[in-house]
């Protein structure tokens, strides 16, 4: 279990991650989710213990990270932004030496190692000093590092970051099995579809704390209003003069046509007239699914959550 | 067009004016050697012995003679001693540099005459030519004045371990010692410079590792490797330009007195690599450290020749410590109580840098 309270922490005055609370109990995968500078590095940095906060607590499995680092440094598998690997040493190297480092051996660990290089696609690659893999061949030795002493907390820098879509399956395979196992995983992004892997999204803005909700609610989230897909619109000006409508709430330009957010309450056909007194074309108008990118910054917008559910798990 | 090297050379300036310390270490390297070259506190300490005989003339006694013979002006400290051997002592704790022997020397039942031995520290690179030149001086001078034509005086110069005044004898304890502390130094830096990538610091950071351990790791490794270079130039001074080594026992005592100064001189460049931001800093502060060492640790000239405040500095300094105890064992064969004096010191200023490393070690201003 990861247990974050009342952490804050400011660089020359200039606050970057505001008071936060989080727990993230054992077996579950969440999302630190926000566009760049949100603090979610900040708050991995802080959980991992390589950065001081100005206030507040780190608990790793139980264990106070400020009067025990050592302990808790221990139970926690960490994978900076970037990688952070030895240039010069080998993918079989990186992994034993975080492996004794953490005193992890045996035939369990070796068991382990290998499932991760096959399912990472190390396998072939375990000769390679790192200098010699490529982008994502590198974020995979990180976080195979990351993951392979079967750490109880794995806090995980957008490890998808770069990524193709196979990496990337096979990235939240090997995070999926981790939490199977009973570790409580951390993961910082800002991309909607790593969202979608986990089991709950801590929306961040600012250095704040905006939302914070389990996707299962979020993808169930009524929004209290909908969206309505015009494929005739197909001008910018169609969005601006959408905005005039009494009805709409939103409206954006995407995909080459104008979507609208129209109040729940609003039935299509009173929402087709309104467009069409301003000069929108909406033939074709029709009802579209909200994303979970729509809710997501639904959520945000609206910046609050019962607080019953900032804790998870 | 334009020419983009006025920007260029602005951005250069910029990059440098960050690390203005390291910017500035050559000139006030430069600024405290010319100090130290101006002889403000130059003042040699001087043993005297004076063989007991009704003969000898009592003005010839310790303190006149000795500040007429060292030009009164460079005699620092006099020690009279009782016992001839006792000079050779102190020569070889590095207590003086200069030993004199007054005694008489019968020549036949009537005639006798007076012999001045004067004995200088012949493993001083700098000072050794320069005292003696001055010793000469001084006798001669003395004996003009002396204006005593019954009495007869023999005057004889000698360089105590190094009559012959070999090169290779002068040289070879400072570039080990140099050498030793510098590789030690510089690699134990390197080894912090080489973990300064942000991710790769981060992730470091975040291993159970204890500060003792990381400070541990990364200096016993390049304190092994400036011991090998110590002991590579010693054998290679041995073997090829015939210096006379002694035998295992003095360089087992060796090891031991070494192992501490090269190991303080890891932690300082341990210290520099945590403690500067960029590679740059790192690169300047080494090379600071390295003129420091070569210019105040006494290896070309004793340490009392520099200017008061310098000396201080010397003390800070590891390599300081560590140039007597080469000097004494390897070439003037002191044994352990020779060099315990040095050897305590040096462990002093290893604990000193080690208490700071952890300290560094918990948060490096680097990462």
């Amino acid at each position: 279990m990861i247990e974050i309270r009342g952490v804050s922490k400011a660089y020359s005055g200039r606050t970057v991650l505001h008071t936060t609370d989080l727990v993230v109990a054992g077996g579950t995968v969440v999302c630190v989710f926000g566009p760049n500078g949100s603090g979610k590095s900040t708050l991995l940095q802080i959980t991992a213990g390589v950065t001081p906060p100005d206030a507040g607590e780190v608990r790793i499995d139980a264990v106070d990270l400020r009067r025990s680092p050592h302990a808790a440094r221990s139970r926690l598998g960490f994978m900076p932004q970037g990688g952070g690997l030895y240039e010069r040493l080998t993918v079989t190297r990186h992994i034993e030496l975080e492996l004794s480092l953490r005193s992890r051996t045996g035939a369990s660990a070796k068991e382990r190692v290998a499932r991760l290089f096959d399912g990472l696609g190390l396998r072939d690659l375990v000769d390679e000093p790192a200098a010699n893999l490529s982008g994502g061949m590198r974020q995979m030795l990180a976080l195979c590092r990351a993951l392979c002493a079967w750490p109880a907390a794995a806090l995980l820098d957008e490890p998808t970051a770069g990524l193709d879509g196979s990496h990337r399956d096979n990235v939240w395979r090997a995070v999926r099995e981790l939490a199977e196992d009973g570790s409580a995983v951390l993961v910082s992004s800002h991309d909607v579809d790593d969202v979608a892997e986990c089991d709950a999204v801590v929306c961040m803005s600012s250095g704040v704390v905006v939302a914070a909700v389990p996707v299962e609610a979020l993808h169930q989230d009524g929004l209290g209003r909908k969206k309505a897909c015009l494929p005739r619109a197909v001008r910018r000006t169609d969005a601006v003069a959408a905005l005039k409508c009494p009805s709409v709430l939103a409206a954006s330009f995407q995909g080459g046509c104008v979507s609208v957010w129209v109040k729940g309450s609003a039935s299509l056909d009173a929402v087709s007239a309104e467009l069409n007194e301003h000069g929108v074309d909406t033939a074709g108008i029709r009802h579209e699914e909200p994303t979970l990118e729509d809710r997501l910054r639904h959520v945000m917008e609206r910046g609050s959550v019962d607080p019953t559910r900032r804790d998870h798990g | 067009m334009a020419s983009r090297l006025p920007p260029l050379l602005a951005h250069e300036v910029e990059v440098f004016g960050r690390d203005i310390i390291g910017v500035l270490a050559p000139t006030v390297i430069a600024a405290l050697w010319i100090w130290a070259l101006k002889p403000q506190s130059s003042e040699i300490p001087v043993a005297v012995f004076v063989a007991p005989s009704e003969e000898v003339d009592q003005r010839l006694r310790a303190d006149a003679l000795v500040r007429a013979i060292s030009n009164s002006e460079r005699t620092g400290r006099v020690v009279e001693v009782d016992d001839v051997r006792e000079i050779d002592n102190l020569m070889r704790r590095n207590e003086i540099s200069v030993g004199i022997v007054v005694e008489v020397i019968r020549d036949d039942e009537k005639a006798s005459r007076s012999r001045i031995v004067v004995e200088a520290d012949g493993t001083n690179p700098v000072s050794v030519l320069d005292e003696l030149r001055q010793i000469e001086r001084g006798v001669s001078m003395y004996l003009d004045s002396s204006n005593d034509p019954d009495r007869r005086y023999r005057v004889e110069l000698r360089a105590r371990y190094n009559p012959r005044i070999k090169s290779a004898y002068l040289l070879l304890p400072g570039l080990a010692v140099l050498l030793g502390n510098w590789v030690a130094m510089v690699l134990a830096c390197v080894s912090v410079m080489r973990e300064r990538p942000r991710a790769l610091s981060l992730y470091l950071r975040s291993l159970p590792i204890r500060p003792w351990e990381r400070v541990a790791s990364k200096t016993l490794v390049a304190s092994l490797l400036g011991m090998i270079s110590f002991f590579f130039i010693v054998i290679v001074c041995g073997t090829l330009f015939g210096v006379d080594v002694p035998g295992p026992i003095p360089l087992v005592m060796l090891a031991g007195g070494s192992s501490f100064s090269i190991l303080s001189s890891a932690l300082i460049g341990v210290l520099v690599g945590w403690r500067t931001r960029t590679d740059v800093g790192s690169v300047m502060s080494i090379g600071l450290l390295l003129l420091l060492t070569f210019f105040l640790s006494g290896w070309w000239s004793p340490t009392y020749e520099l200017p008061a405040p310098l000396q201080v500095v010397a003390l800070c300094l590891p390599v300081t410590h560590h140039v007597p105890i080469a000097k004494s064992l390897l070439l003037r064969g002191g044994d352990l109580g020779d060099v315990a004096s040095y050897v305590i010191r040096s462990a002093v200023v290893c604990l000193f840098g080690f208490v700071l490393s952890v300290l560094a070690a918990r948060r490096p201003a680097s990462q």
